[in-house]
């Protein structure tokens, strides 16, 4: 059976839906909030959706569509360019390998392992961001944007469940709403 | 026997190679990246400069919705303070005026003198006010993203003003935004003197909310509460604007409070003091 032209649209559009909401949310953490603590409480959204999507739908979210999220991110801060692609690469790597283990699990195992990924995903960051700058950033602040980062997983990891469960679902639910 | 031809890689057998080694690849990409972003490169400049002209807009429309919130219950907190506010301004309002009978006597007096001294003053400074749209800041970068519109004559390296003092330099660009690099930023090194003495140093951004003073004199007469001025050296900052309080001096540091609220920062002013053009032009003809 031949696809119908708005039927190949919504399957193009479900294949960048990932990337999509991934590029949206990666975008809301740039708003000013105007708080005293905004500049030390900046999460990594990036980094958790690149985890989720690697854990759950490699297959709508792929190496490229990382190094695309990486490359935004990189060009709108003043980090330098490949940081972030590197820290996303890593946790993806990480991610995809420890994605057979999580399915099925309850949801703490997925925390657990986003919290121990990142971590070192952070840590390569520091080491390389060291290295560039040819001496060692201070760690503290990185430890506060990582510990804002693991303490955001569930709100960003709820909201990527809600769009596989209610876009993506017709081939898996990763979580029954409820 | 025919011989079989294999001058040529396979496109087949390119892709799957592609395929099999994409995540090494993209690996390598952004260690490459990260080599030539040290390298000032061009080409990088303009990729950055693209990405951000094509998502800063987006950024500014998934704003507005919380910007209307957020300037109704600023509105809603002026409006309590609106009678002490009013009888503060009139109170200011008085002095300003003495102050300002004050100038107009000075400047024809000094205009009086540079006539005799046949002095030519200095272009005056220009600035465009600009509205921040993002703003990012963790242990890695420190950066602002304003909102400079149709203004052509902001360019790289002006100075960036917050309400009281300097907040950072315009870093890039890009079409009607620019990225302004904060001077807590690691990349920011400014020539600065102490108010009361004018003991010279750096003061360099760390990525942290208190920039350090670095490279002052052994001896030199520095106590919390001084006041940190621009320099003038290097030619990027004019001599004068403030920057930060000496907060705390440490064993191996000076820690530098800034007077502007960064976070509380909605509205910048970009000055051009009409000195960074001059100052890239001699350091161009010094390499030539």
């Amino acid at each position: 059976m031949e696809e119908t032209f708005s039927e190949i649209l919504e399957n193009g559009l479900k294949r960048c839906l990932p990337l999509l909401s991934s590029i949206l949310l990666l975008l809301v953490i740039y708003i000013p909030v105007h708080l005293p603590l905004s500049r030390f409480l900046r999460p990594d959204v990036g980094m958790i959706c690149v985890y989720f999507w690697a854990l759950y739908r490699q297959d709508l979210f792929g190496s490229v569509s990382v190094f695309i999220l990486g490359l935004i991110a990189d060009s709108l801060s003043a980090v330098p360019l490949g940081l972030n692609i590197f820290a996303f690469m890593f946790v993806y790597v990480f991610g995809s390998t420890f994605s057979s283990y999580v399915n099925m699990k309850p949801f703490a195992v997925s925390w657990l392992g986003f919290a121990l990924i990142s971590f070192l995903a952070f840590a390569v960051k520091w080491l390389l961001a060291s290295f560039f700058y040819s001496q060692f950033l201070v760690f503290g602040s990185i430890l506060i944007a990582y510990l804002a980062t693991v303490c955001l997983y569930p709100l960003i990891a709820s909201l990527n469940i809600l769009i596989q469960n209610k876009c993506l679902a017709n081939e898996e639910i990763i979580y029954e709403q409820g | 026997m025919k011989r079989r031809r294999v001058l040529f890689i396979r496109l087949s057998q390119f892709r799957l190679f592609i395929r099999k080694f994409l995540i090494a690849i993209l690996f390598v990409s952004a260690l490459a990246l990260m080599m030539l972003s040290k390298a000032d490169s061009l080409v990088l400049e303009k990729t950055t400069t693209a990405v951000t002209m094509v998502f800063n807009p987006v950024i500014r429309i998934i704003q507005m919705p919380a910007q209307f919130v957020y300037g109704v219950y600023e509105k809603i907190k002026d409006i309590g303070l609106v009678y002490s506010e009013n009888k503060k301004l009139k109170k200011e309002n008085i002095e300003l005026m003495l102050i300002k009978n004050q100038l107009r006597t000075l400047k024809m007096e000094n205009r009086l003198l540079a006539r005799m001294l046949n002095y030519t003053p200095p272009p005056e400074a220009t600035f465009v006010t600009a509205k921040i749209v993002a703003e990012e800041g963790d242990g890695f970068s420190h950066s602002l993203i304003a909102y400079i519109g149709d203004a052509d004559q902001v360019k790289e390296g002006q100075v960036v003003l917050g309400a009281e003092s300097v907040v950072g330099r315009v870093e890039t660009v890009a079409g009607k935004y620019a990225r302004i690099l904060l001077f807590t930023d690691i990349n920011s090194k400014i020539p600065v003197l102490v108010e009361r003495n004018r003991e010279r140093g750096i003061l360099s951004g760390d990525n942290t909310t208190v920039p350090k003073l670095q490279y002052t004199a052994l001896d030199a007469d520095i106590v919390p509460g001084d006041m940190l001025v621009t320099s003038g050296v290097a030619g990027i900052f004019p001599a004068g604007l403030p920057v930060g309080i000496v907060s705390r001096i440490g064993e191996d540091e000076i820690e530098v409070e800034t007077i502007t609220d960064i976070p509380r920062l909605e509205y910048i002013r970009i000055v051009d003091y009409g000195i960074y053009d001059d100052v890239v032009k001699l350091m161009q003809e010094e390499e030539d």
